[in-house]
């Protein structure tokens, strides 16, 4: 056998394998899905010297943490704390977290700067604070995928 | 990983929900084999979260599956086989798995004429996701989950005289429950069925549902259609062979019933021979006693 007809075997013999075995399972290593979802944001980011503080809208919410936009640039693992009202609950949810990053806001948003804030949670809130919102965004998202 | 590839793949998976459900059949199981797959998937998915403890047998089964009224629902993935299941046990005079740890709760619920049924044994194949993932934040695990619920209700509904739902599980896994409004049946306890790790119990009235059919958003998925029976058909009935090698050979679980237990499952089955099914096993039958 020369080696070009074993190379065209040994192409043969990997497509019937190929064929033959599944591929591997695919791993989604996302841990939340980000949601388009705009809700009224009270948000206190606490530099070492200063602190930036105003009422605005986010952008998108996750289970893990939301974005917004800041009229200025911070560092990130500055914590935070963010105070949601979610629809049709009376009481606004009070997180605490850090902010995960920091970037110039694009197109309309270039004079402001987009910051991601991840939850500091469980931890940081109480639990029916956290159930709430997680409730909140399994019905967002099966509302999006089953509606 | 760089983060842009990182993202594109992300972005790709944002994209794939319905493809990734597509090749999933959310059925019941209807082969020993399929039994044994969930029953494996199980006690991979329980024995890395420390719920049990290791066994030769490498499966997770009780007694109660040996029974005809037992159910077992699976996610099986055209590729990979099995990737998630559910177990629907009815009450019967055996009582639930979870009568061990929460039996004056149950029996307040059985005193008040509630027909129960125990959902238990939920696992999903981890493979599938990452690691941490929980499931209310996650599309994919989400609606996994729940279409295996619904598979599971959707044989409540149409085959079964249960009326109210039970279920024991970690705290951990408190908050799905409660947002399919399961209500608390009883406190924290230890649980052996657990491999003594902490568990809380709730339940869920059937007719409850059936008012909230369209003001809460997972209860319109299990509320989408009326279920039919038919489904359920081809649903899996041991045969007395099949009982022996999994239920005596594989798991020495009816040898290890008392004599009560082991005559209502024979009551179950009254045209089988269960002096040959609860034979001593030879040894060597043992590890050839594959489906």
């Amino acid at each position: 056998m020369n080696s070009e007809h074993h190379d065209l075997l040994s192409k043969r013999e990997a497509a019937v394998l190929k064929h033959l075995q599944p591929p591997p399972l695919e791993i989604d290593q996302r841990r939340a899905e980000r949601l388009p979802i705009k809700l009224p944001i009270y948000y206190i980011i606490q530099g070492s010297h200063d602190s930036v503080s105003a009422q605005t809208t986010t952008l998108n919410m996750s289970g893990g943490g939301v974005e917004f936009l800041i009229p200025r640039m911070v560092s990130p693992m500055t914590v935070c704390r963010l105070t949601v009202t979610l629809p049709k609950q009376p009481i606004p949810l009070v997180f605490l977290g850090h902010v995960s990053w920091c970037r110039q806001g694009r197109g309309k948003h270039k004079h402001q700067y987009e910051v991601g804030v991840v939850f500091s949670t469980p931890d940081s809130c109480d639990e029916p604070t956290f159930a709430c919102y997680c409730h909140f965004i399994a019905a967002q998202l099966l509302t999006k995928y089953l509606t | 990983m760089p983060e842009t590839s990182s993202f594109t793949m992300l972005g790709r998976l944002y994209d794939t929900l319905p493809q990734f459900l597509r090749p999933v059949e959310f059925r019941i199981v209807r082969t020993v084999g399929e039994l044994c797959a969930s029953a494996h998937l199980v006690y991979d998915e329980y024995l890395k979260r420390n719920y049990l403890r290791p066994h030769a047998s490498a499966m997770r089964l009780s007694m109660y599956h040996a029974l005809p009224t037992t159910a077992t629902f699976i996610a099986h993935h055209r590729q990979h086989g099995i990737v998630g299941t559910i177990s629907l046990i009815q009450d019967s005079p055996l009582g639930l798995p979870m009568d061990e740890a929460y039996k004056n709760e149950l029996d307040e619920l059985r005193r008040r004429g509630q027909r129960l049924a125990e959902a238990s044994m939920l696992a999903l194949d981890s493979r599938l996701f990452g690691r941490r993932v929980f499931t209310l934040f996650h599309a994919k695990k989400l609606l996994m989950t729940l279409r295996l619920f619904k598979v599971m209700f959707d044989y409540l509904r149409s085959t079964t005289s249960a009326n109210e739902l039970v279920a024991c599980f970690n705290p951990k896994h408190q908050i799905l429950y409660e947002f399919l409004k399961l209500k608390p049946l009883g406190g924290l306890k230890t649980y052996s069925g657990a491999n003594g790790n902490p568990s809380v119990a709730r339940h869920l009235n059937i007719d409850e549902t059936k008012r909230q059919a369209t003001s809460h958003v997972a209860y319109r998925l299990f509320y989408g259609k009326r279920p039919s029976a038919k489904p359920f058909a081809n649903q899996l009935r041991l045969s007395p062979e099949e009982l022996r090698t999994l239920f005596v050979q594989h798991l020495s679980i009816l040898p290890s019933a008392s004599p009560s237990e082991l005559a209502y499952i024979q009551s179950c089955y009254p045209t089988y021979a269960f002096g040959k099914i609860l034979e001593p096993p030879v040894p060597s039958a043992i590890s050839h006693g594959q489906f």
